[in-house]
């Protein structure tokens, strides 16, 4: 492997890798023709209908997405009744920012889930609240990783994230899972690890340099 | 050389959807992003390759209650459209104390910062009064909103240097006689959210921010420089 390189591999190949992004259907085409339990949602098109101030595509994401946006907060901050905090604070968010949301650039649904996760790792983080100490959230954090365990194990089996998170080394696996499902800072994950920090900050870089490689 | 800088700035982006990036980190990069029209293409292509670890969670029951929270906090009426520039520039003349001061960038300053909270998934319910903060020379440097329920939310709008040892520390006054009262401690620069019902807040009461010992000021009175400061107003909203 090129990790340890000081200029990684794919440097030149950027322009290549940036516009293998797909680009996104028409998000309007489908709006409202479907019912929320059955048909799939799209949720590019609902943000944009946000944006114009339709309050009912509002409830629609929330009808479809509350229950997955509490479960992503709860894998960060634990508890529950935060994680309802967070989603609540989310779709104020939501209604607020819709009308920047642009569908060109990407999916609907990431960018909903990654104004919990902000919101989540804002409040974990905030150093107001009276949430366990950052010495106490590493001893949790060295006790506790059930939930990016879980996240792994969740992934389908053909998923490309899965089959390339199963390339890397284990530990450095786990490191990217406690980051990003249980929104872990880089002294979290040392802890965790029992590795120092600077080789925690390297490996998430270099994991991601690898996971970029493997799902190009 | 630029072809370096993108694979930082790819790395950067994959540290921000990691979650990793540390408050003053994450602050720069969400400026960035809301000047950078690449970074966001950066952050969707990790956020896409992530997706099936979010994709695949378990949801959670909804409690029944949420969704009024969630309209009660957004106030029943508000409009998307409502919560970006305008509030600024309604914002911008609704403070007298700013005229007389020629800076250019002010409102291009005001209007990024509102942005980028926004951006940031950081929007709050409607404030019931705003300070912004200027620094000595009466460049705009942080915000404080303060809301009904007591919260008070400040977002520096610039970077501070926090030595080590140091902490920022804001606070209000609303009276000469008892004195500026501290709110709570930042330490280091990014938005901070404390929750104060037992302050008042109403308009020309000042709010700042100085530099003090870590821990906060060991007298309960500011003893370091003022970084800022800045008297609340009422946002026309």
């Amino acid at each position: 492997m090129s990790a340890g390189a000081a200029v990684p591999s794919w440097v030149t190949n950027e322009v290549r890798g940036f516009s293998a992004i797909a680009p996104r259907a028409n998000p309007l085409q489908r709006i409202g023709t479907f019912g929320v339990s059955e048909a799939k949602i799209d949720h590019s098109a609902l943000i944009v209908a946000c944006g114009r101030g339709d309050r009912a595509a509002l409830r629609q994401i929330y009808q479809s997405e509350a229950g997955a946006m509490i479960g992503i907060a709860a894998r960060i901050v634990k508890r529950r009744e935060l994680a309802e905090e967070v989603v609540q604070e989310a779709f104020v968010a939501i209604w607020r920012n819709a009308a920047r949301f642009d569908p060109s650039i990407g999916s609907g649904r990431a960018w909903l889930f990654q104004i919990v996760r902000n919101r989540a790792l804002n409040m974990l983080r905030d150093s107001s609240r009276e949430l366990p100490t950052e010495q106490d959230a590493i001893d949790a954090a060295v006790d506790a990783d059930a939930d990016s365990e879980n996240a792994f194990e969740r992934l389908a089996n053909n998923s490309a994230l899965k089959r390339c998170l199963d390339e890397l080394e284990p530990r450095r696996r786990q490191g990217v899972l406690l980051a990003f499902v249980e929104g872990m800072s880089h002294g979290e994950i040392a802890a965790k690890l029992k590795v120092p920090l600077g080789t925690t900050k390297s490996w998430l870089r270099r994991s991601l340099i690898a996971l970029r490689e493997c799902m190009t | 050389m630029i072809a370096n800088e993108k694979a930082e700035d790819l790395l950067l982006a994959g540290e921000y959807v990691l979650g990793v990036l540390d408050g003053a980190e994450r602050d720069a990069f969400e400026r960035r992003i809301s000047r950078e029209p690449q970074l966001r293409e950066h952050v969707a292509y990790w956020q896409e390759r992530f997706a099936d670890i979010d994709n695949g969670v378990m949801p959670k029951d909804v409690p029944p209650a949420l969704w009024t929270k969630i309209e009660g906090a957004l106030g029943g009426k508000l409009a998307a459209e409502q919560a970006g520039p305008r509030f600024s520039e309604r914002l911008w003349e609704s403070l007298g104390f700013w005229r007389g001061t020629s800076f250019a960038g002010a409102i291009a300053s005001l209007v990024l910062a509102v942005a980028v909270g926004l951006l940031a998934g950081r929007a709050t319910p409607q404030p019931r009064i705003v300070a912004v903060m200027l620094t000595p020379d009466g460049q705009p440097g942080a915000i404080a909103e303060v809301h009904y329920n007591g919260s008070i939310n400040v977002i520096p709008i610039r970077d501070f240097e926090v030595p080590k040892g140091k902490t920022l520390q804001v606070w209000t006054l609303w009276d000469k006689e008892k004195g500026p009262i501290s709110v709570g401690l930042i330490d280091r620069t990014r938005q901070a959210l404390f929750h104060r019902s037992d302050l008042p807040a109403g308009q020309q009461q000042i709010y700042e921010i100085t530099l003090e010992p870590e821990g906060g000021s060991p007298t309960n009175r500011p003893t370091g420089p003022v970084l800022v400061k800045g008297f609340g107003a009422l946002p026309r909203l």
